[in-house]
């Protein structure tokens, strides 16, 4: 989220900017793509569909934690909150710890770790927005090439089978061919067209 | 850009992030997240990101701009190459490829 900060500095953000970003729309991905759409002229309904496209990965993650959530003492409101916490972090730590938590206290237990992470995600954003005053415009570059490298290789991470393979190869060719056809919507048709024919190439395979 | 198109654009990816997480809380129980519509949505998300960081490498905006192409392209290269080398080190890879960017555009040194 640090470099993150320095990433929205070199995207015109101001300060109060990066902390809204962080504050509101909390999943690195959806405000990584979210920012690139906006320097290359991406309209609201592009940015929009965009990080909906990108996020979309959140709604089965909050389905997989809902049971684990579940205390039918907590009012059903009270879910519609915490689930702004659910992000890849505290969701992957939750499915690590859970069975070692009470029933009865999981749903506090979360709370306090997704705030726990929400919370510093918006201080190291501001942090990495402040710190980019500082520094020299060459190492700024560097900080702001960091995001996309974390993104590509925390990607290459989530390979598990053939489907991704495809869509990565066929993403990294049709991103910047289509951007130059049409810099609103290329992106985003790019992602979805390398996304679709991935998953229909191996619909049916595992691997 | 203006000002007010920031802010309307973090309104928008706000929107767009959190109706993701209430349906998931909404459809909590009528929903498997084991169809193969979730297995498509992965897909598309990859596919978007990986499509952002193509066209920075390819065609950054903002301070990118100042960076030759050559040393982005060598730099991502870089960093698959570690990535696969140190048995999938993602903090290695990372520092290791930024720093080689970095140096590159700091002395301004010519690859090609």
């Amino acid at each position: 989220m640090f470099t993150f900060g320095a990433f929205l500095k070199s995207s015109d953000f101001s300060m109060l900017e990066s902390f809204l970003s962080t504050f509101f729309a909390f999943a690195l991905p959806g405000q990584f793509v979210m920012a690139d759409m906006l320097i290359a002229g991406g309209n609201l309904i592009n940015v929009f569909f965009a990080v909906l496209l990108t996020n979309l990965r959140l709604l089965p993650m909050t389905i997989n934690m809902m049971p684990i959530l579940e205390n039918k003492k907590i009012k059903r409101w009270k879910y519609y909150l915490i689930c702004h916490l659910i992000a890849v972090t505290a969701w992957i730590n939750m499915l690590t710890v859970y069975k070692n938590i009470n029933k009865e206290k999981r749903f506090q237990y979360f709370f306090g770790l997704g705030c726990c992470l929400w919370i510093t995600s918006i201080i190291c954003t501001v942090l990495g927005f402040v710190c980019s005053n500082f520094v020299n415009e060459k190492i700024l570059i560097g900080l702001v090439f960091f995001n996309p490298m974390y993104f590509l290789v925390m990607t290459l991470s989530n390979i598990t089978n053939k489907k991704l393979v495809i869509t990565i190869i066929l993403s990294i060719i049709l991103g910047p061919l289509l951007y130059n056809f049409n810099p609103n919507w290329g992106i985003l048709f790019a992602g979805f067209l390398s996304g679709t024919i991935g998953f229909l190439l191996f619909r049916k395979s595992n691997l | 850009m203006i000002e007010e198109n920031i802010l309307l654009a973090i309104l928008a990816s706000a929107i767009a992030t959190y109706l993701c997480r209430f349906f998931g809380v909404l459809f909590s129980k009528k929903l498997k997240i084991n169809s193969w519509l979730f297995d498509w949505i992965k897909c598309i998300s990859i596919g978007i990101i990986v499509a952002v960081i193509s066209k920075i490498i390819f065609f950054p905006e903002g301070i990118l701009e100042k960076t030759s192409s050559t040393s982005r392209i060598l730099a991502t290269f870089l960093l698959i190459i570690v990535f696969y080398i140190s048995k999938k080190n993602i903090l290695l890879s990372v520092i290791l490829s930024t720093i080689f960017f970095t140096t590159i555009n700091y002395y301004k040194i010519s690859l090609l």
